[in-house]
């Protein structure tokens, strides 16, 4: 049974008179335990396709299952209870909160389930060790590396215990060597169990993937 | 989101940014302060005039010259002088009243050996201290024989005798009251104050003599009686036996026909009243406006930090917060705000208020503090609503935001 199970979707933007079409028809299984790295140039839909996926955007048409749910269409308050629980995102520009601390950083997605601040801060001290910050908890993020954030930022998507991580270009910003750092973390998660989707136009970042999907003009290639 | 986590992140919010956030409610500040201010000096002179029209009595009356109807303005200082002695007699044989006692009022020069002061002579009669009370201190105070027989006698308040003769005893000392010879029979307690004439500067004599060897007139300048029944009714016969002695014919009861004003101490307290409303509406309306105003800017702002912040918005939207949870956040904050400078208005209002009191207490006897508290309990409803009215469109604003636009916002 696929975590993610996509039939026929398609994205249209209407600007005025002109229709858009992001997506074209796009049929996508993706099962427990893959690392798949979404590919293509700008413009080929990737990011949208991760969007929806993610629940940060709704197909126009088309049939989205997750883990066996009919998400097709969900309400602005459904999407945003599916992001709560069920996805975690690592972003290109990390979106950590420059005035929190990393520890707070980390901790953020359970204050929306609601979780008390002790069970937070243990979650979150241990998320931090997993990806090797055990000893910045109290840094704020401007005294981190640019690895270093990515790696807080992959600590909070995990904290929730996701079926899936979307990380949308991780290693956009970072260099060769915090970008091989992070990419080794991300593959060492999927080996522990953990379903990756990477969107990425790096070659280099492809290569740690289990799977690569290429897109183009709206459709799988 | 817990309660507890919504007001961290608030207060979080607010601390980051002490001095906008300061800035910010400043116009609360001030309006809920300025409210406070006039509302507790306000109720003070309100609370003055009418403890002072309490210890005289509710059943007082009180005769002026004048037209009767009051509406026509205030007394003026060259309303022709109509009242005698014989409406005194007059009032006293006919009317329901236990006490009628008559009063000129003039000013002089008052001479003791070498020391000389200027002040207050009363001409009065013996029924005085029945509608004015006040105790004797030492000696007597004027009576019927003195005011009979033209007596040359004198009655000193505190302050004339201490600055005439320190810490003797004047009673048998002779004094001159503009060049006339009087001999000291009695001195007044200490009296204080009373609606802003100082009693305490007082020399006291008989009202004929005072007539005839001060003023040379035969006027009195008003009469203080005490009603033994029902108040209205006593005005009005008041009235009907001034017509009378007065020669006027008013069978309709016309006040504006009579020479003569008949008010109660009841009347003054109900004017007292009225104008301390007009002065309560006065008040809430200019704090609606400065709240209004403030709230004004409360919205910019919070307009200004919901772009600042569109980023940190995208990315709690990403991890799960539902627009409900960014509405909260960000009108908890707003309300937050405007709570604290309801707050600090309070405080630095009563502070003022407070040394205020303390200045005027310095220089008007037995002025009251009064702390509004009804208005401190408005102060801080009205400021959680202003944050919640001012508030709800930036909030809005904020919970509408597209989480993949928010996030890639520069």
């Amino acid at each position: 049974m696929p975590v993610i199970s996509m039939r026929n979707i398609t994205k249209t933007y209407q600007n005025g008179d002109v229709e858009t079409s992001v997506l074209r028809g796009v049929d996508l299984d993706i099962e427990k335990g893959e690392f798949v790295a979404l590919m293509g140039p700008s413009g080929s839909g990737k990011s949208t396709m991760m969007h929806i996926m993610g629940f940060l955007d709704q197909a126009t048409d088309g049939t989205y299952m997750f883990q066996d749910r009919d998400v097709s269409r969900l309400s602005s308050d459904e999407l945003a209870l599916m992001r709560r629980g069920e996805v975690g995102f690592v972003f290109q520009a990390f979106h950590l909160l420059p005035r929190l601390t990393v520890l707070e950083n980390v901790m953020l997605p359970l204050v929306y389930l609601g979780i008390d601040l002790k069970e937070r801060k243990e979650r979150a001290a241990k998320a931090l060790d997993a990806v090797g910050l055990a000893d910045r908890v109290d840094f704020v993020p401007n005294q981190l590396s640019g690895g270093q954030k990515q790696r807080v930022a992959i600590a909070r998507s995990l904290i929730t215990d996701p079926a899936v991580i979307f990380a949308d270009e991780p290693t956009g910003n970072l260099d060769s060597k915090s970008s091989e750092q992070v990419l080794g973390i991300l593959r060492d998660l999927n080996k522990a169990g953990r379903t990756i989707v990477m969107v990425t136009h790096e070659v280099d970042a492809a290569a740690y993937a289990s799977r690569i999907i290429r897109m183009k003009d709206g459709c799988i290639a | 989101m817990r309660i507890n986590d919504l007001l961290t992140a608030s207060f979080d919010s607010i601390r980051r940014n002490t001095t906008r956030s300061l800035l910010t409610v400043l116009g609360i500040v001030i309006g809920i302060g300025a409210v406070i201010v006039m509302l507790s000096i306000g109720q003070g002179a309100q609370g003055y005039v009418l403890n002072q029209v309490a210890s005289l009595g509710s059943d007082q009356i009180f005769i002026e010259s004048g037209s009767g109807d009051q509406s026509s303005g205030p007394p003026s200082p060259f309303t022709a002088q109509t009242l005698t002695l014989d409406d005194v007699e007059a009032l006293r044989q006919r009317g329901p009243f236990s006490f009628v006692s008559a009063t000129l009022i003039s000013t002089g020069a008052v001479q003791s050996g070498e020391e000389s002061i200027f002040t207050d002579l009363a001409g009065v009669d013996e029924y005085q201290l029945d509608v004015f009370p006040a105790d004797v201190a030492l000696g007597r105070f004027i009576d019927r024989a003195d005011v009979d027989g033209y007596a040359n006698v004198a009655v000193l308040g505190s302050d004339v005798t201490r600055d005439l003769f320190g810490d003797q005893d004047p009673v048998g000392e002779k004094i001159k009251v503009k060049g006339t010879s009087f001999r000291i029979v009695g001195v007044m307690e200490q009296q204080g104050s009373k609606f802003f004439s100082n009693l305490d500067a007082r020399v006291y004599m008989p009202v004929t003599t005072m007539q005839r060897e001060i003023v040379g007139a035969d006027y009195v300048n008003f009469l203080a009686m005490r009603a033994t029944g029902d108040l209205d009714s006593a005005k009005d016969e008041a009235r009907y036996i001034l017509r009378d002695t007065h020669n006027i014919d008013n069978p309709n009861g016309e006040l504006i026909k009579d020479d003569f004003m008949v008010s109660s101490q009841q009347d003054a307290a109900n004017t007292i009243g009225a104008v301390g409303f007009a002065l309560t509406l006065l008040l809430a309306a200019i704090a609606a406006i400065s709240l209004v105003v403030g709230g004004i800017g409360i919205m910019n702002i919070m307009l200004v930090s919901v772009t600042e912040r569109t980023r940190e918005i995208g990315l709690r939207k990403a991890i799960g917060a539902t627009e409900k949870d960014i509405l909260q956040q960000f009108l908890v904050e707003a309300v937050m705000l405007t709570l604290g400078g309801g707050v600090l208005g309070v405080v630095i209002g009563i502070t003022i208020a407070y040394l205020g009191a303390l200045g005027i207490q310095y220089v008007v006897d037995g002025w009251p503090l009064v702390i509004p508290i009804s208005a401190v309990f408005w102060a801080f409803a009205v400021s959680s609503i202003v944050g919640l009215v001012f508030g709800i469109y930036p909030a809005r604003r904020a919970a509408k935001l597209d989480p993949i636009e928010a996030l890639r916002y520069d």
